[in-house]
Protein backbone atom coordinates (compact mmCIF):
# COMPACT_ATOMS: atom_id res chain seq x y z
CA UNK A 1 0.00 0.00 0.00
CA UNK A 2 1.46 3.36 -1.26
CA UNK A 3 1.60 5.96 1.66
CA UNK A 4 1.48 9.83 0.87
CA UNK A 5 2.66 12.11 3.97
CA UNK A 6 -0.23 14.52 5.35
CA UNK A 7 1.00 17.83 4.18
CA UNK A 8 1.42 16.21 0.92
CA UNK A 9 -2.02 15.10 0.54
CA UNK A 10 -3.05 18.46 1.64
CA UNK A 11 -1.33 20.47 -0.69
CA UNK A 12 -3.10 17.35 -3.27
CA UNK A 13 -6.14 18.01 -2.56
CA UNK A 14 -5.82 21.53 -2.10
CA UNK A 15 -4.35 22.01 -5.78
CA UNK A 16 -6.18 19.33 -8.05
CA UNK A 17 -9.74 20.08 -5.71
CA UNK A 18 -9.25 24.10 -6.06
CA UNK A 19 -8.35 23.78 -10.25
CA UNK A 20 -11.18 21.07 -10.58
CA UNK A 21 -13.91 23.09 -8.61
CA UNK A 22 -12.88 26.78 -10.72
CA UNK A 23 -12.54 24.68 -14.11
CA UNK A 24 -15.80 23.05 -13.34
CA UNK A 25 -17.36 26.80 -12.20
CA UNK A 26 -15.77 28.46 -15.46
CA UNK A 27 -17.20 25.44 -17.69
CA UNK A 28 -20.68 26.31 -16.14
CA UNK A 29 -20.35 29.86 -16.78
CA UNK A 30 -19.93 29.43 -20.23
CA UNK A 31 -23.03 26.76 -20.68
CA UNK A 32 -25.01 29.15 -18.85
CA UNK A 33 -23.86 31.82 -21.43
CA UNK A 34 -24.44 29.86 -24.49
CA UNK A 35 -28.09 28.45 -22.55
CA UNK A 36 -29.04 32.15 -22.44
CA UNK A 37 -27.85 33.39 -26.27
CA UNK A 38 -30.55 30.98 -27.27
CA UNK A 39 -33.40 31.38 -24.55
CA UNK A 40 -35.08 33.68 -27.06
CA UNK B 1 -39.23 -13.17 53.07
CA UNK B 2 -35.67 -13.25 54.30
CA UNK B 3 -34.57 -14.19 50.74
CA UNK B 4 -36.32 -11.22 49.48
CA UNK B 5 -34.60 -9.27 51.87
CA UNK B 6 -31.19 -10.83 50.80
CA UNK B 7 -31.83 -9.98 47.65
CA UNK B 8 -32.84 -6.50 47.58
CA UNK B 9 -29.97 -5.49 50.44
CA UNK B 10 -27.46 -7.00 47.83
CA UNK B 11 -24.89 -4.75 46.49
CA UNK B 12 -24.90 -5.87 43.00
CA UNK B 13 -28.59 -5.48 43.21
CA UNK B 14 -28.96 -2.05 44.09
CA UNK B 15 -26.17 -1.45 41.60
CA UNK B 16 -27.96 -2.88 38.68
CA UNK B 17 -31.43 -2.03 39.53
CA UNK B 18 -30.32 2.11 39.80
CA UNK B 19 -28.00 1.35 37.32
CA UNK B 20 -29.00 5.06 35.93
CA UNK B 21 -27.64 6.32 38.79
CA UNK B 22 -24.42 4.13 39.31
CA UNK B 23 -23.33 4.46 35.76
CA UNK B 24 -23.57 8.02 35.61
CA UNK B 25 -20.41 9.54 35.32
CA UNK B 26 -18.51 13.09 34.58
CA UNK B 27 -18.53 12.55 31.32
CA UNK B 28 -22.47 11.83 31.14
CA UNK B 29 -22.92 15.28 33.20
CA UNK B 30 -21.30 17.07 31.47
CA UNK B 31 -22.75 16.29 28.09
CA UNK B 32 -26.00 16.29 29.66
CA UNK B 33 -24.82 20.38 30.21
CA UNK B 34 -24.14 20.71 26.77
CA UNK B 35 -27.03 19.18 25.39
CA UNK B 36 -29.20 21.56 27.49
CA UNK B 37 -26.92 24.13 25.92
CA UNK B 38 -27.67 23.48 22.84
CA UNK B 39 -31.31 23.28 23.02
CA UNK B 40 -31.35 26.82 25.07
CA UNK B 41 -29.49 28.48 22.16
CA UNK B 42 -32.10 26.96 19.77
CA UNK B 43 -35.74 28.17 21.55
CA UNK B 44 -34.04 31.15 23.62
CA UNK B 45 -31.90 32.13 21.26
CA UNK B 46 -33.55 31.26 17.60
CA UNK B 47 -30.29 29.91 16.44
CA UNK B 48 -30.84 26.92 14.14
CA UNK B 49 -33.69 25.78 16.50
CA UNK B 50 -34.49 23.36 13.99
CA UNK B 51 -31.62 21.84 13.93
CA UNK B 52 -30.16 22.30 17.40
CA UNK B 53 -33.33 21.61 19.59
CA UNK B 54 -33.69 17.80 18.09
CA UNK B 55 -29.46 17.68 18.25
CA UNK B 56 -29.42 18.50 21.89
CA UNK B 57 -32.22 16.27 22.55
CA UNK B 58 -30.84 13.49 21.05
CA UNK B 59 -27.58 14.54 23.35
CA UNK B 60 -29.04 13.77 26.10
CA UNK B 61 -30.79 10.46 25.24
CA UNK B 62 -27.68 9.30 24.29
CA UNK B 63 -25.65 10.52 27.95
CA UNK B 64 -28.07 8.68 30.07
CA UNK B 65 -26.67 5.55 30.98
CA UNK B 66 -27.93 2.08 29.89
CA UNK B 67 -30.50 3.85 27.72
CA UNK B 68 -29.05 1.75 25.08
CA UNK B 69 -30.76 3.47 22.49
CA UNK B 70 -27.54 3.77 20.03
CA UNK B 71 -24.27 2.23 19.80
CA UNK B 72 -23.03 3.16 16.55
CA UNK B 73 -21.00 4.42 14.79
CA UNK B 74 -18.68 3.53 17.61
CA UNK B 75 -16.99 -0.09 16.87
CA UNK B 76 -17.11 -2.99 18.44
CA UNK B 77 -20.85 -3.51 18.44
CA UNK B 78 -22.76 -6.75 16.57
CA UNK B 79 -26.58 -6.48 16.87
CA UNK B 80 -28.37 -9.20 18.21
CA UNK B 81 -31.70 -9.49 15.58
CA UNK B 82 -31.49 -13.33 15.65
CA UNK B 83 -27.94 -13.05 14.14
CA UNK B 84 -26.76 -14.72 17.13
CA UNK B 85 -27.59 -18.28 15.85
CA UNK B 86 -26.20 -17.62 12.48
CA UNK B 87 -22.99 -16.23 13.81
CA UNK B 88 -22.55 -19.48 15.71
CA UNK B 89 -23.52 -21.54 12.83
CA UNK B 90 -21.23 -19.74 10.80
CA UNK B 91 -17.91 -20.47 13.65
CA UNK B 92 -17.99 -16.54 14.08
CA UNK B 93 -18.47 -17.04 17.99
CA UNK B 94 -17.06 -16.37 19.85
CA UNK B 95 -16.52 -12.32 18.64
CA UNK B 96 -13.57 -10.35 18.78
CA UNK B 97 -12.53 -9.44 22.13
CA UNK B 98 -14.00 -5.87 23.42
CA UNK B 99 -17.25 -6.75 20.90
CA UNK B 100 -20.62 -7.18 22.38
CA UNK B 101 -23.80 -8.47 20.91
CA UNK B 102 -26.92 -5.96 21.88
CA UNK B 103 -29.78 -5.25 20.65
CA UNK B 104 -30.41 -2.53 18.01
CA UNK B 105 -32.02 0.46 19.61
CA UNK B 106 -34.46 2.78 17.94
CA UNK B 107 -31.42 5.39 17.27
CA UNK B 108 -29.37 3.06 15.86
CA UNK B 109 -32.34 2.15 13.26
CA UNK B 110 -32.14 5.62 12.52
CA UNK B 111 -28.69 5.79 12.07
CA UNK B 112 -28.53 3.38 9.85
CA UNK B 113 -31.12 4.15 7.80
CA UNK B 114 -29.58 7.29 7.12
CA UNK B 115 -27.15 8.60 8.14
CA UNK B 116 -24.63 6.06 7.69
CA UNK B 117 -25.73 5.39 4.42
CA UNK B 118 -25.84 9.11 3.93
CA UNK B 119 -29.57 9.04 2.56
CA UNK B 120 -30.92 12.03 5.10
CA UNK B 121 -28.41 14.84 4.08
CA UNK B 122 -29.45 13.88 0.31
CA UNK B 123 -33.51 14.15 0.85
CA UNK B 124 -32.96 17.88 2.61
CA UNK B 125 -30.63 18.68 -0.27
CA UNK B 126 -33.92 17.92 -2.75
CA UNK B 127 -35.69 20.42 -0.43
CA UNK B 128 -32.60 22.88 -0.33
CA UNK B 129 -32.84 22.84 -4.34
CA UNK B 130 -36.85 22.99 -4.53
CA UNK B 131 -36.42 25.94 -1.99
CA UNK B 132 -33.95 28.15 -3.98
CA UNK B 133 -33.94 30.49 -6.72
CA UNK B 134 -31.25 30.38 -9.47
CA UNK B 135 -32.78 33.41 -10.65
CA UNK B 136 -30.09 36.07 -9.78
CA UNK B 137 -27.02 33.92 -9.92
CA UNK B 138 -28.57 32.94 -13.86
CA UNK B 139 -28.83 36.45 -14.48
CA UNK B 140 -25.17 37.20 -14.10
CA UNK B 141 -23.39 34.01 -14.38
CA UNK B 142 -19.94 34.98 -14.17
CA UNK B 143 -20.18 35.60 -10.16
CA UNK B 144 -20.83 32.16 -10.14
CA UNK B 145 -17.00 32.06 -9.75
CA UNK B 146 -16.88 33.67 -6.58
CA UNK B 147 -19.33 30.98 -5.37
CA UNK B 148 -16.07 28.95 -6.02
CA UNK B 149 -13.51 31.60 -4.06
CA UNK B 150 -15.74 31.30 -1.21
CA UNK B 151 -14.68 27.70 -0.85
CA UNK B 152 -11.14 28.01 -0.35
CA UNK B 153 -11.41 28.50 3.42
CA UNK B 154 -12.13 24.52 3.20
CA UNK B 155 -8.58 24.11 1.87
CA UNK B 156 -7.19 26.95 3.95
CA UNK B 157 -8.35 24.62 6.61
CA UNK B 158 -7.52 21.63 5.01
CA UNK B 159 -3.55 22.51 5.27
CA UNK B 160 -4.01 24.00 8.75
CA UNK B 161 -5.69 20.91 10.04
CA UNK B 162 -3.21 18.43 8.75
CA UNK B 163 -0.13 20.96 9.74
CA UNK B 164 -1.30 20.68 13.31
CA UNK B 165 -1.49 17.02 13.43
CA UNK B 166 -5.10 15.79 12.52
CA UNK B 167 -5.50 12.78 10.29
CA UNK B 168 -5.93 13.26 6.87
CA UNK B 169 -10.03 11.65 6.81
CA UNK B 170 -10.61 13.79 9.80
CA UNK B 171 -8.76 16.89 8.44
CA UNK B 172 -11.33 17.14 5.38
CA UNK B 173 -14.13 16.37 7.53
CA UNK B 174 -13.16 19.51 9.74
CA UNK B 175 -12.44 21.87 6.59
CA UNK B 176 -15.89 21.20 4.69
CA UNK B 177 -17.34 23.03 7.68
CA UNK B 178 -16.26 26.00 5.81
CA UNK B 179 -18.64 24.49 3.03
CA UNK B 180 -21.14 26.40 5.64
CA UNK B 181 -23.26 23.88 4.36
CA UNK B 182 -24.96 21.11 7.21
CA UNK B 183 -25.81 18.68 5.20
CA UNK B 184 -22.84 18.56 2.96
CA UNK B 185 -20.81 18.50 6.65
CA UNK B 186 -23.04 15.69 7.50
CA UNK B 187 -22.61 13.93 4.62
CA UNK B 188 -18.67 13.90 3.87
CA UNK B 189 -18.24 13.01 7.80
CA UNK B 190 -20.86 10.35 7.87
CA UNK B 191 -18.62 8.90 4.41
CA UNK B 192 -15.21 9.48 5.94
CA UNK B 193 -15.36 9.75 9.74
CA UNK B 194 -18.39 9.23 11.47
CA UNK B 195 -16.95 9.24 14.58
CA UNK B 196 -16.51 13.14 14.42
CA UNK B 197 -20.22 13.59 13.62
CA UNK B 198 -20.76 15.19 16.57
CA UNK B 199 -18.73 17.56 17.07
CA UNK B 200 -18.51 18.23 13.13
CA UNK B 201 -22.28 19.09 12.73
CA UNK B 202 -22.96 20.95 15.57
CA UNK B 203 -19.77 23.06 14.73
CA UNK B 204 -21.28 23.58 11.23
CA UNK B 205 -24.44 24.37 12.33
CA UNK B 206 -23.47 26.50 15.21
CA UNK B 207 -21.11 28.59 13.17
CA UNK B 208 -23.98 28.88 10.36
CA UNK B 209 -26.43 30.48 12.62
CA UNK B 210 -23.26 33.05 13.54
CA UNK B 211 -22.71 34.27 10.46
CA UNK B 212 -24.30 37.58 10.88
CA UNK B 213 -21.91 37.99 13.69
CA UNK B 214 -18.58 36.43 12.42
CA UNK B 215 -18.64 37.81 8.66
CA UNK B 216 -19.19 41.86 9.07
CA UNK B 217 -15.72 41.88 11.04
CA UNK B 218 -13.95 40.02 8.44
CA UNK B 219 -15.77 41.62 4.96
CA UNK B 220 -14.43 45.24 7.52
CA UNK B 221 -10.94 44.05 7.79
CA UNK B 222 -10.65 43.10 3.92
CA UNK B 223 -11.92 45.89 2.49
CA UNK B 224 -11.30 49.63 2.09
CA UNK B 225 -14.21 52.13 3.33
CA UNK B 226 -14.04 53.35 -0.82
CA UNK B 227 -14.38 49.91 -1.51
CA UNK B 228 -17.98 48.99 0.78
CA UNK B 229 -19.25 52.11 -0.49
CA UNK B 230 -19.62 51.37 -4.41
CA UNK B 231 -22.96 50.67 -5.82
CA UNK B 232 -23.76 48.53 -8.07
CA UNK B 233 -26.27 49.37 -10.64
CA UNK B 234 -28.71 46.65 -12.02
CA UNK B 235 -28.44 47.04 -15.86
CA UNK B 236 -25.72 43.91 -15.22
CA UNK B 237 -28.53 41.89 -14.46
CA UNK B 238 -29.78 40.40 -17.95
CA UNK B 239 -33.05 38.84 -17.47
CA UNK B 240 -33.89 35.00 -17.98
CA UNK B 241 -36.29 33.50 -19.18
CA UNK B 242 -38.32 30.30 -17.19
CA UNK B 243 -36.64 27.78 -19.68
CA UNK B 244 -33.62 28.92 -19.24
CA UNK B 245 -33.95 28.29 -15.08
CA UNK B 246 -35.21 24.82 -16.40
CA UNK B 247 -32.61 24.09 -18.24
CA UNK B 248 -29.83 25.07 -15.56
CA UNK B 249 -30.52 22.34 -13.40
CA UNK B 250 -30.39 19.55 -15.71
CA UNK B 251 -27.18 21.46 -17.02
CA UNK B 252 -25.67 21.86 -14.10
CA UNK B 253 -26.26 18.07 -13.48
CA UNK B 254 -24.90 16.48 -16.81
CA UNK B 255 -21.73 19.21 -16.48
CA UNK B 256 -20.81 18.62 -12.64
CA UNK B 257 -21.77 14.90 -12.86
CA UNK B 258 -19.40 14.34 -15.88
CA UNK B 259 -16.21 16.18 -14.10
CA UNK B 260 -17.17 14.65 -10.49
CA UNK B 261 -19.13 11.80 -10.46
CA UNK B 262 -18.68 10.70 -7.07
CA UNK B 263 -21.04 14.07 -5.78
CA UNK B 264 -23.87 12.68 -7.46
CA UNK B 265 -25.57 11.76 -4.70
CA UNK B 266 -25.04 15.64 -3.63
CA UNK B 267 -25.36 17.59 -6.77
CA UNK B 268 -28.02 15.05 -8.65
CA UNK B 269 -30.62 15.91 -5.12
CA UNK B 270 -29.59 19.51 -4.94
CA UNK B 271 -30.82 19.93 -9.05
CA UNK B 272 -33.61 17.55 -8.68
CA UNK B 273 -35.56 19.58 -5.95
CA UNK B 274 -34.48 22.71 -8.33
CA UNK B 275 -35.83 20.91 -11.66
CA UNK B 276 -39.04 20.21 -9.74
CA UNK B 277 -39.67 23.51 -8.74
CA UNK B 278 -38.72 25.16 -12.14
CA UNK B 279 -40.90 22.69 -14.29
CA UNK B 280 -44.08 23.97 -13.01
CA UNK B 281 -45.90 20.61 -13.12
CA UNK B 282 -45.12 18.97 -9.76
CA UNK B 283 -46.48 21.52 -7.51
CA UNK B 284 -47.01 18.97 -4.56
CA UNK B 285 -43.92 17.28 -4.96
CA UNK B 286 -42.48 20.89 -4.88
CA UNK B 287 -44.83 21.66 -1.48
CA UNK B 288 -43.77 17.64 0.06
CA UNK B 289 -39.86 18.69 -0.44
CA UNK B 290 -40.07 21.92 1.07
CA UNK B 291 -42.36 20.75 4.36
CA UNK B 292 -42.95 17.32 5.09
CA UNK B 293 -39.97 15.50 3.65
CA UNK B 294 -37.57 18.31 5.02
CA UNK B 295 -39.18 19.17 8.29
CA UNK B 296 -39.05 15.22 8.70
CA UNK B 297 -35.99 14.43 8.10
CA UNK B 298 -34.57 17.65 9.44
CA UNK B 299 -35.93 16.20 12.90
CA UNK B 300 -34.81 12.55 12.25
CA UNK B 301 -31.10 13.86 11.49
CA UNK B 302 -31.16 15.83 13.77
CA UNK B 303 -31.96 13.60 16.80
CA UNK B 304 -29.41 10.95 15.34
CA UNK B 305 -26.76 13.11 15.14
CA UNK B 306 -27.42 14.53 18.77
CA UNK B 307 -26.99 10.99 19.69
CA UNK B 308 -24.04 10.05 18.57
CA UNK B 309 -22.54 12.67 20.52
CA UNK B 310 -21.25 10.63 23.01
CA UNK B 311 -19.37 11.94 26.37
CA UNK B 312 -15.89 9.70 25.54
CA UNK B 313 -15.91 10.85 22.02
CA UNK B 314 -16.92 14.47 22.35
CA UNK B 315 -15.17 15.94 25.34
CA UNK B 316 -11.26 15.32 23.97
CA UNK B 317 -8.79 18.05 22.49
CA UNK B 318 -9.71 17.36 19.41
CA UNK B 319 -13.39 18.55 19.44
CA UNK B 320 -12.24 21.87 20.65
CA UNK B 321 -9.82 21.83 17.65
CA UNK B 322 -12.82 21.07 15.79
CA UNK B 323 -14.47 24.52 16.90
CA UNK B 324 -11.71 26.52 16.49
CA UNK B 325 -10.08 25.43 12.63
CA UNK B 326 -14.32 25.70 12.19
CA UNK B 327 -13.95 28.85 13.32
CA UNK B 328 -11.27 29.40 10.66
CA UNK B 329 -13.26 27.95 7.47
CA UNK B 330 -15.46 30.56 8.04
CA UNK B 331 -13.61 33.13 8.51
CA UNK B 332 -11.45 32.22 5.52
CA UNK B 333 -14.27 31.43 3.13
CA UNK B 334 -15.41 35.21 4.00
CA UNK B 335 -11.81 36.60 3.03
CA UNK B 336 -11.27 34.59 -0.03
CA UNK B 337 -14.75 35.71 -1.71
CA UNK B 338 -13.65 39.11 -0.80
CA UNK B 339 -10.64 38.73 -2.43
CA UNK B 340 -12.00 36.67 -5.06
CA UNK B 341 -14.34 39.79 -6.17
CA UNK B 342 -11.50 41.97 -6.02
CA UNK B 343 -9.28 40.20 -7.92
CA UNK B 344 -12.71 39.86 -11.06
CA UNK B 345 -12.17 43.74 -10.35
CA UNK B 346 -8.77 43.95 -12.10
CA UNK B 347 -9.78 41.52 -15.62
CA UNK B 348 -13.38 42.89 -15.59
CA UNK B 349 -14.64 46.28 -17.34
CA UNK B 350 -17.91 46.11 -15.46
CA UNK B 351 -16.55 46.29 -11.34
CA UNK B 352 -18.31 44.81 -8.81
CA UNK B 353 -18.60 45.56 -5.01
CA UNK B 354 -15.96 43.12 -3.78
CA UNK B 355 -18.73 42.80 -0.45
CA UNK B 356 -20.54 40.77 -2.02
CA UNK B 357 -17.86 37.60 -2.62
CA UNK B 358 -18.28 37.16 0.73
CA UNK B 359 -21.67 35.59 0.10
CA UNK B 360 -20.17 32.53 -1.72
CA UNK B 361 -20.81 30.39 0.99
CA UNK B 362 -23.97 28.13 1.44
CA UNK B 363 -25.40 29.90 4.38
CA UNK B 364 -28.53 31.22 2.22
CA UNK B 365 -30.04 33.52 2.08
CA UNK B 366 -28.30 34.29 5.84
CA UNK B 367 -25.01 35.49 4.09
CA UNK B 368 -26.44 37.92 1.08
CA UNK B 369 -28.49 39.46 3.87
CA UNK B 370 -25.53 40.13 5.79
CA UNK B 371 -23.48 41.53 2.59
CA UNK B 372 -26.66 43.53 1.83
CA UNK B 373 -26.46 45.55 5.39
CA UNK B 374 -22.87 46.14 5.52
CA UNK B 375 -23.03 47.62 2.34
CA UNK B 376 -26.32 49.76 3.00
CA UNK B 377 -24.33 50.50 6.21
CA UNK B 378 -21.24 52.64 3.89
CA UNK B 379 -23.47 54.08 1.85
CA UNK B 380 -27.41 54.07 2.43
CA UNK B 381 -27.83 53.97 -1.24
CA UNK B 382 -26.37 51.20 -1.76
CA UNK B 383 -28.52 47.86 -2.37
CA UNK B 384 -26.68 44.97 -2.60
CA UNK B 385 -29.21 42.26 -2.10
CA UNK B 386 -30.06 40.69 -5.22
CA UNK B 387 -26.15 40.52 -6.35
CA UNK B 388 -25.72 39.34 -3.28
CA UNK B 389 -28.38 36.45 -3.57
CA UNK B 390 -26.42 35.16 -7.01
CA UNK B 391 -23.23 35.04 -5.27
CA UNK B 392 -24.97 32.68 -2.37
CA UNK B 393 -26.47 30.92 -4.60
CA UNK B 394 -23.39 30.31 -6.76
CA UNK B 395 -21.97 29.41 -3.44
CA UNK B 396 -24.47 26.14 -2.65
CA UNK B 397 -23.04 24.94 -6.11
CA UNK B 398 -19.74 25.99 -5.15
CA UNK B 399 -19.65 24.01 -2.19
CA UNK B 400 -21.17 21.01 -3.15
CA UNK B 401 -19.18 20.95 -6.25
CA UNK B 402 -15.81 21.16 -3.87
CA UNK B 403 -17.02 18.53 -1.67
CA UNK B 404 -17.97 16.41 -4.62
CA UNK B 405 -14.21 16.92 -6.33
CA UNK B 406 -12.99 16.22 -3.16
CA UNK B 407 -14.63 12.49 -2.66
CA UNK B 408 -13.64 12.16 -6.49
CA UNK B 409 -9.68 12.62 -5.18
CA UNK B 410 -10.08 10.75 -2.17
CA UNK B 411 -11.83 7.80 -4.48
CA UNK B 412 -8.86 8.33 -6.63
CA UNK B 413 -6.09 7.94 -4.21
CA UNK B 414 -8.21 5.30 -2.59
CA UNK B 415 -8.48 2.90 -6.01
CA UNK B 416 -4.74 3.21 -6.35
CA UNK B 417 -3.99 2.16 -3.27
CA UNK B 418 -2.67 4.80 -1.01
CA UNK B 419 -3.73 4.56 2.76
CA UNK B 420 -5.84 7.14 4.33
CA UNK B 421 -6.89 5.33 7.40
CA UNK B 422 -7.30 6.68 10.44
CA UNK B 423 -4.64 5.05 13.25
Amino acid sequence: MEVIDNMSFGWLLTIVGGTMTMCSLGVLILVVTILKKFQN
Amino acid sequence: MNEIMQVITSNDFLYNVFGGFTHFGWQAAVMLIIGGVLIYLGVAKDYEPLLLVPIGFGCILANLPLTELIHVPREGYVFNDSIRELLAASGLLPLAEGARVVNEGILDVLYNAGIANELFPCLLFIGIGAMTDFGPLLQNPRILLLGGAGQFGIFLTLILALAIGYEKLEAICIAIIGACDGPTSIFITSMFNPALLGPISVAAYSYMSLVPIIQPPVMKLCTSKKEREMIMSYEMLQPVTQRTKLLFPIVVTIVTLLIAPSGGALMGTLMFGNFLRECGAVGRLVQAAENEIASITTLFLGLTVGSTMNGDVFLTAKTLGIFALGFIAICGDTAFGVFGAKLMNLFSKVKINPLIGAAGISAFPMSARVVHKVGNEANPQSYLLMHAMGVNTGGQIGSVLTASVMIAVIGALQTMGVDLTIN
